[in-house]
């Protein structure tokens, strides 16, 4: 019970992040029921009891295994029709409750437009003008993907692979997240189900230890990884596994012991670099 | 039978468009089909349903000429009574459109699409290695996901017309979800405000600034719509759920049918009964609980002598 409370509390966390569009839905719900009786009935009934059902924490429940519990408590959400009720709502407000307004009352299209600015200014800040702003990025103009990504995989990873061959790659998570959705041609020791956790229902498949191990490595987040040692290993490690390409971010290389390392081999050789990252590529590819 | 509007043809034809493409998934992954030789039958096939649509168009058309029945046209008389709020909607609806096709980054989390399509692509086949890593399965794949033929469908796309998957799964079907997206709350404006053209479109303008601003939680609707417009779950948001509601309102049963086939092959449900189904019974079960009372009072009211 306390899990599932606590899905829900996290659930709603997601749902709501930092705008109260679901307050504007419960005063559209009350309206209904209480000012326009004799409207979208079903539809308002609908909207109740699905309210009900996702708040009452028996109903969740059996939501949560209708949906397998592969969807999340938020995304039960989806069923109750919140942005077409508000929508619904403030058209109505619009055009019967602003006539009823003081101001303006010799300029009705006026005030008409007075009222869509002004709920659109209400709308404004009670939501956000960014997508998500904690995950996403602004892309860059041309560029799909970040742009520093793009590029990387283009001119590092991709270019010059012969017909029919494919290259491997491991990289910070930054850039093994776009690596397959860039090019298919590029295969990596382990897929973003390792560090995404929701991503490994997708799969069946799962990893050893020291794949997490080499997976904290390049990402820098390795305990005891200041000893050159350790990145020896892991490079020796990556050249016996024909790991194609290997690319740093570049702070690391004054940081901890994977400079002295890298000088150390001659396995992998540099390539380039970019602002954030360094490049080493397989010195038997790079010969060949 | 009411008239079947422009808008719900396109839904609905879309979903069969799409149905066709994941007739070819499953050939892919069950007759292991090159998907090279999927695109090769898909053509064809999209091009009979599209043929099959006009001609149906036609007959249609002509039966109501003959009947004398008005058919359904657009409203050029609310456009021009309403010429501002028309273009302040459709200038904030392409101004979106520019701005999360140029300027926001795909939020890939959780969805592995753009790998599958890029593997299906690359591997020339359906589900043969792991499309996170490129490699091998090692223990495999779950079989309800596999059966989903979004990924299919966008490479079957990608290679008809040449397009690179990255621009096709998180540009041009986010576009198309959101024009269909529209689509829908155009048919909900529709219905919720009849040949009230004012209210129709100052609707879909609120509708538009919802989504707007909107963006703020990750499940929210305008935050799908601009950053995971290609993915199954925001189909079902943003499409099938509204779409399948407004249906059980007119009472359209072969559109709720479409959304439910729709929703089963697009994203992850119980043995095929997703939450489109769930929405279904629940309307229903309103609806029968709302007859019998009725039923009940017009018994007790004929008890009491009422006429």
């Amino acid at each position: 019970m306390r899990n599932l409370l606590q899905a829900m509390k996290d659930g709603y966390g997601l749902l709501t992040g930092e705008g109260q569009f679901l307050v504007f839905f419960l005063i559209a719900l009350y309206i209904l029921w209480f000012f326009k009786k004799n409207e979208i009935k079903e539809l308002k009934r609908y909207a109740t009891v699905m309210l009900l059902f996702l708040l009452f924490p028996l109903t969740v429940k059996g939501l949560m295994l209708y949906a397998t519990a592969f969807y999340g408590y938020a995304e039960l959400w989806v069923l109750l029709p919140v942005t077409l009720l508000t929508g619904f709502m403030l058209t109505g407000f619009i055009f019967e409750w602003a006539p009823e307004l003081p101001f303006l009352r010799k300029y009705p299209v006026w005030r008409e437009a007075a009222c869509i600015a002004a709920m659109a200014v209400l709308l404004f800040l009670c939501g956000t003008l960014s997508v998500m702003p904690v995950k996403t990025q602004v892309a860059s103009m041309g560029y799909v993907l970040p742009k520093e990504t793009e590029e990387i995989l283009e001119e590092y990873v991709c270019n010059g692979i012969p017909e029919g061959e494919k290259v491997w790659l491991l990289a910070p998570d930054d850039i093994m997240a776009y690596a397959r959705t860039y090019d298919g041609r590029i295969c990596l020791p382990y897929g973003r189900f390792l560090w995404e956790k929701e991503l490994s229902a997708y799969t069946y498949d799962s990893y050893a230890a020291d794949t997490e191990e080499l997976h904290g490595w390049v990402n820098g987040t390795l305990t005891g990884m200041n000893e050159v040692e350790i990145s020896e290993n892991y490079l020796s490690m990556c050249s016996s596994k024909e790991i194609t390409v290997l690319i740093f971010e570049k702070e690391r290389l004054t940081a901890d012991g994977l400079a002295e390392a890298l000088k150390k081999q001659d396995s992998y050789r540099y390539t380039g670099e970019t602002d954030r990252y360094v490049v080493y590529r397989l010195a038997e590819r790079q010969d060949a | 039978m009411a008239q079947e509007l422009a808008g719900e043809k396109l839904i609905e034809r879309s979903i069969y468009i799409f149905g066709i493409a994941e007739a070819l998934h499953l050939a892919g992954l069950f007759k292991h089909v090159p998907v090279s030789s999927l695109a090769g039958i898909a053509l064809p096939a999209w091009l009979a349903a599209v043929v099959l649509f006009a001609v149906k168009d036609m007959l249609d058309k002509k039966k109501k000429k003959k009947q004398g029945t008005e058919t359904e046209s657009g409203d050029p008389a609310g456009f021009r009574k309403f010429p501002y709020r028309t273009l302040l909607f459709c200038l904030i609806a392409v101004l979106q459109a520019v701005w999360f096709l140029m300027l926001q980054t795909p939020e890939i989390s959780g969805d592995i699409t753009g790998e599958t399509v890029q593997t299906f692509l690359t591997e020339n086949a359906v589900y043969t290695v792991n499309p996170m890593t490129g490699s091998a399965f090692t223990q495999g794949m779950p079989a309800r996901l596999k059966i989903l033929g979004l990924p299919a469908f966008y490479a079957l796309i990608c290679r008809l017309t040449g397009c690179p998957a990255v621009y096709t799964v998180y540009r041009i079907m986010p576009l198309v979800t959101f024009l269909l997206a529209y689509v829908v709350y155009g048919l909900w404006a529709r219905f919720l405000f009849p040949k009230d053209y004012k209210k129709q479109i100052t609707f879909l303008l609120v509708i538009a600034l919802l989504f707007q601003f909107g963006c703020y939680g990750i499940v929210s609707d305008g935050a799908r719509l601009f950053a995971a417009g290609w993915r199954g779950e925001t189909i079902r948001a943003l499409i099938l759920l509204p779409y399948a509601l407004l249906c059980l309102m007119k009472k359209r049963k072969k559109g709720v049918l479409l959304c439910i086939l729709a929703e089963a092959c697009m994203v992850w449900t119980l043995y095929g009964a997703g939450l489109v189904l769930l929405m279904t019974v629940i309307v229903e079960v309103i609806r029968y609980v709302d007859n019998r009372r009725h039923m009940l009072l017009r018994q007790n009211f004929k008890k009491e002598g009422g006429v």
